[in-house]
């Protein structure tokens, strides 16, 4: 509690961010869907809709991945060496 | 092809001004709102990762190879970096205290980040600057505003 309460925001590396830093993958792409859309599209009339769908695709894709990994992880190896 | 290659624009100007400032090369070639966006996702990323792994996430020195990809942002890297070498590595925020190395002991920020909140802050500014290289990129062969609309008026 007293790390929170003496927090200078940008100086000093934000506190308990050890425990959700995951969820950071949600701005991350955001903002490289911002800029990859603005560099890419002819025109910018549908601008953040495209930047929301790439952005919602790049989560799901990642989240995807995680889970896959985690099931090889802690399923399939853990087999293995049994068998 | 050749003719193609030939016909398009090589705006080095508005390149460097891109790099210094994310978007404003976008912005210089007349394309106004695109270069907003880009300043919108490229500072947004950065400033975000300066806000999860401090100040120290952006380091010339200790961080090298990292500040390679971070230095694309261009005055958001160096500024950055200016400030953790001034505000931070010299003491004049927080405090220096000894930390054990190898070689012996060596003085370090009391605000120094370490573990997540360093790893994810760098990572993200160095994204951040690998993005505006390719809006650089970009704007290196993008035709200027008043150009597309006299190709258009005249095709």
């Amino acid at each position: 509690m007293m790390i929170v309460l003496g927090y200078i925001p940008f100086l000093q590396p934000l506190p308990t961010v050890a425990h959700w830093w995951w969820l950071l993958l949600i701005p991350v792409c955001v903002a490289i869907s911002v800029t990859w859309k603005a560099v890419r599209l002819e025109t910018l009339e549908h601008f953040w809709r495209e930047s929301i769908t790439m952005s919602v695709h790049a989560v799901l894709a990642m989240s995807a991945l995680a889970a896959a990994l985690m099931v090889l992880v802690r399923l399939v190896i853990p087999l293995l060496s049994m068998s | 092809m050749t003719e193609d290659f030939q016909d398009k624009p090589f705006n080095i100007g508005a390149a460097i001004l891109g790099w210094v400032l994310p978007g404003l090369g976008h912005m210089k070639v007349g394309e106004m709102a695109r270069g907003r966006l880009i300043l919108l996702g490229v500072g947004g990323l950065f400033l975000l990762g300066v806000l999860v792994g401090g100040l120290d996430c952006v380091d010339r020195r200790e961080d090298a190879m990292w500040f390679i990809a971070q230095g694309g942002t261009g005055a958001f890297a160096f500024a950055t970096d200016f400030l953790n070498t001034n505000l931070l590595k010299n003491g004049s925020f927080g405090e220096l205290i000894p930390l054990a190395v190898q070689n012996g002991t060596v003085m370090v920020s009391s605000f120094k980040s370490a573990g997540p909140a360093n790893e994810v802050g760098t990572l993200m500014c160095g994204l951040a600057g690998m993005m505006n290289v390719i809006a650089v990129l970009d704007v290196l062969q993008r035709p200027s505003r008043g150009v597309q609309k006299d190709a258009q008026a005249n095709p």
